[in-house]
């Protein structure tokens, strides 16, 4: 591989990687609409390429989260059976789709993640200093998936009962399908609903969520490798650039107010999107 | 002193991830001396690529272990659910690794 292009690949991934860390959209969210729309990359590369990115960022601080015991472990177990079926049948079914699908469908999605972002209603949903429920005894399943952690930013041992766990299974093999289709963690509508739905102090919920990522992320992986749509050398950079930009974005994303940067990263948003619909509308989608 | 939470599972997913990153990185330094081929190489070719300095099979390892990492933290999280005779959680462990049994099966 040329050093330019490394670079460049390098470069982007990190580029990705940060601003996907500082509004909470995951490593790979922004790989694709590089690769596919600058560097021309086939959709399914791309896609693959994201995969491996998101199980880089999310291994990495789920070994954090999981340390502190932030991550609810029993639960993203529990709901990692719905997400991994999901991804495997999400890879499967990118199989049987043309490049020019996916780019629709993956502009589908990010227009449907940026519209609540540009209109500011993201985090009204859901409450940062939501506690939950106290956590109950008893020896029941569900009961058993209760969590408790230390809140370091609070000086608060919180704990919480989850609840909905049906509703926590739909959404998870959802998110699955979505993450072997197009490449994503699927956070975007886990994180959600386990805080606002399940019962989940939000903290817990993305540390969960974060957790379950990485094996999802395997399950579809798996399935471009077999299909020869990972490229060593593109991949390898891209997710060196990713983690890197991740890493840093865990850094300074505390320092700045990226609160403030949301409505107009989710018009840029929307602007890719509009610039994938069109090329796959219009143009040559490999 | 804090108490650290499944500290096996903790250093699984750290280790893999530092050791699929050094991987990338050394791949990617060889590329620069001697040309990548633009192909995924076979993954029985390996062994051999890695000791022969060949930049795509050190990438493709590096990408082997990142996918490794997390189905070896659902084998230790299922040995630990099995040593503490869990058998709910064991079982569902269990079926998470079925399941990415099967995707592996149907990959290759």
């Amino acid at each position: 591989m040329p050093l330019n292009e490394m670079l460049l690949l390098i470069a982007g991934g990190v580029g990705a990687g940060l601003i996907g860390s500082l509004f909470g959209l995951g490593g790979g969210i922004l790989i694709i609409p590089m690769l596919s729309l600058l560097l021309d990359v086939p959709m399914h590369n791309a896609v693959a390429t994201s995969l491996m990115c998101v199980i880089a960022t999310s291994s990495a601080a789920a070994s954090k989260n999981v340390a502190r015991g932030i991550a609810n472990v029993k639960l993203g177990m529990t709901l990692e059976l719905w997400t991994v079926a999901g991804a495997m049948v999400g890879g499967l079914l990118a199989g049987f789709l043309p490049g020019k699908a996916l780019m629709l469908l993956f502009a589908s999605a990010i227009s449907l993640m940026a519209i609540p972002m540009a209109r500011g209603l993201e985090g009204e949903a859901i409450d940062p200093d939501a506690e939950g429920n106290e956590t109950p005894g008893g020896t029941s399943f569900i009961s058993r998936l209760s969590g408790e952690f230390h809140d370091p930013a609070r000086g608060l041992d919180v704990s919480y009962q989850v609840g909905r766990l049906p509703l926590a299974m739909g959404v998870s093999s959802i998110a699955g399908v979505l993450s072997g289709l197009l490449g994503v963690g699927g956070g975007i509508i886990k994180v959600p609903v386990l805080s606002s739905y399940c019962d989940v102090p939000i903290k817990a919920a993305a540390a969960t969520s974060n957790f379950m990522i990485g094996v999802t992320a395997v399950a579809s992986a798996v399935v471009y490798f077999g299909r020869d749509e990972v490229i060593p050398m593109l991949t390898g950079a891209s997710v060196i650039g990713v983690f890197a930009g991740s890493r840093i974005g865990s850094v300074v994303g505390p320092k700045i107010h990226a609160n403030r940067l949301r409505q107009a990263f989710a018009i840029v948003m929307i602007v890719i999107a509009m610039q994938m619909f069109w090329r796959a509308l219009t143009g040559e989608v490999r | 002193m804090k108490r650290s939470h499944h500290p096996l599972v903790a250093w699984t997913l750290n280790g893999g991830v530092l050791l699929s990153f050094a991987l990338l990185v050394l791949g990617l330094m060889e590329s620069l001396i001697r040309p990548a081929g633009a192909g995924k190489p076979d993954i029985y070719e390996i062994p051999a690529g890695l000791l022969a300095g060949e930049p795509a099979v050190t990438v493709t390892a590096g990408l082997v272990v990142l996918m490794l990492t997390p189905l070896i933290r659902s084998v230790m999280l299922t040995i630990e659910f099995i040593r503490e005779r869990d058998t709910p959680f064991a079982m569902i462990s269990i079926g998470v690794l079925f399941l990415l049994a099967i995707s592996i099966a149907i990959s290759f």
